[in-house]
């Protein structure tokens, strides 16, 4: 259930930069625009969820422990974990899409990256209560 | 990988692709109003009442000459198995009666236009990598107005005086004649017309404008399809917002009836077509502001925030509920 939960809060948080964003960037961000993003940004992240932030998360749950998890956590899947991704929107600039589409699609997959890993830090401090009783 | 991109993107956004809609809306010497909806030609009379003209009739323009005949043309595909496409040019008479003009072709509108002046002049483009702006005269003489390599060229208009309007990608040009030697002189009316857009908006073609036309006046007035609005071109070329459609609806043309009141022909997402009148008065108190909260943008950044505060109160009714179950355990 938390795996869903933090899967869609990420992925939201992306397409929230995106448009928010995009308010400031474009004259007019039309439906066309908003379903090209949102599709495209889900098929993404869902590949890049189950191929890399699981496998890393599980990881750095072992490597990674206390409040180091807030520092660590968000730069680890904004960053290392998120390179396959930033590789490609950089590799298809200009024959997919143009330079401003593309720092769009970046800022949101940055922006998933940090959410995921602030949630996973924010869940593993929060049955402390439990722990100390 | 670009057509298997294009492929894919169109199966995803089928249900709100944009087709290629027709910009025909014309009016007769009594003010009466006529559009094409790429299906049937519709006529609003001044009682504001319509009625079906012409059925089973897919034409992207119409033309009505000063004897109040209505002009257009039947444009159909022969299947997948011939992959060709024909045509005909029907003409509505003023006494009801409909004529073909031109007998079923194949191929489209070749030397033939619905851009045409009060003589009956017709004026067309030849989009190449060389352009040329054509006209043929009433008794058949066929004249290269311009020629050029011009970015892409877009609707042309033709006013009563023989003055063309057209776009080349984001700029607007006038070809007018210059009264004495019968030669033509281009000028650019505005140099930026287009507004920012994604290349998701603006895949499968490289404009942002559509349909052009004039008032008395002979002030511009250009319909922005992806930007969806219509500009109006002063004459200092500074392009002048003076209509948005709402999220669903964009302007794809107009024309100015009799009294002023200004006629614009809006295509949906899902390819509906209606016509929709703006008085000289609100166009004269036209604003746009307020027109910021009709777009889905807007409401959709809207709901999104709305999305992760509830998903996020999710995540935290799951820990308290397993912190719940942990102490319950613990204790």
């Amino acid at each position: 259930m938390l795996y869903v939960l933090s899967f869609l809060l990420s992925w939201l948080s992306g397409m929230l930069t995106i448009l928010i964003t995009a308010f400031f960037s474009y004259d007019q961000f039309s439906m066309v625009d908003i379903v090209s993003f949102a599709t495209l940004t889900f098929a993404g992240f869902l590949i890049l969820f189950f191929l890399v932030y699981l496998i890393l998360l599980k990881v750095a749950n072992n490597k990674i422990t206390g409040s180091n998890q807030f520092i660590y956590f968000p730069i680890i899947f904004a960053l290392p974990a998120n390179l396959p991704v930033y590789f490609l929107i950089w590799k298809n600039m200009g024959e997919l899409y143009g330079s401003s589409e593309a720092t769009l699609f970046a800022l949101g997959f940055l922006t998933s990256g940090l959410v995921f890993g602030l949630f996973w830090a924010w869940k593993n401090k929060m049955p402390g209560r439990a722990k100390r009783v | 990988m670009k057509k298997l991109l294009v492929i894919s993107y169109w199966l995803l956004v089928s249900s709100i692709s944009e087709g290629h809609p027709g910009i025909g809306i014309v009016k007769d010497s009594k003010g009466n109003i006529y559009y094409t909806d790429l299906a049937k030609v519709w006529k609003i009379s001044l009682d504001g009442a319509k009625t079906a003209l012409v059925s089973g009739v897919h034409t992207h323009e119409l033309y009505m000459d000063k004897h109040d005949n209505l002009y257009g043309e039947h444009l159909w595909y022969n299947g997948e198995s011939k992959n060709t496409w024909g045509h005909y040019v029907w003409c509505l008479k003023n006494n009801g009666e409909l004529v073909k003009e031109t007998n079923p072709t194949e191929g489209f509108l070749n030397n033939y236009s619905f851009a045409r002046d009060s003589l009956g002049n017709m004026y067309w483009v030849e989009r190449f990598t060389t352009s040329k702006i054509m006209k043929k005269t009433k008794n058949g003489e066929i004249i290269k107005l311009a020629e050029g390599k011009f970015g892409f060229i877009g609707w042309l208009t033709c006013t009563k005086n023989g003055s063309l309007y057209f776009t080349e990608n984001n700029k607007l040009h006038k070809l007018s004649p210059d009264g004495k030697s019968g030669s033509y002189q281009m000028e650019t009316l505005a140099g930026n017309i287009g507004s920012k857009s994604t290349d998701f908006s603006m895949m499968g073609r490289n404009y942002d404008s559509y349909g052009i036309w004039t008032d008395a006046a002979e002030n511009v007035y250009v319909a922005m399809i992806n930007s969806k609005k219509v500009i109006r071109i002063g004459a200092d070329g500074n392009p002048q917002t003076i209509l948005t459609s709402n999220s669903m609806w964009t302007v794809c043309s107009g024309i100015f009836d009799n009294n002023g009141n200004m006629w614009v022909l809006e295509n949906s997402v899902s390819n509906e077509v209606r016509p929709r009148k703006i008085t000289r008065e609100e166009l004269a108190a036209s604003t746009t502001a307020g027109s910021f909260t009709t777009k889905p943008h807007f409401l959709i950044t809207i709901v999104t925030m709305t999305g992760i505060v509830l998903l996020f109160s999710g995540a935290k009714m799951v820990l308290n509920k397993r912190e719940q179950k942990l102490l319950h355990f613990s204790i």
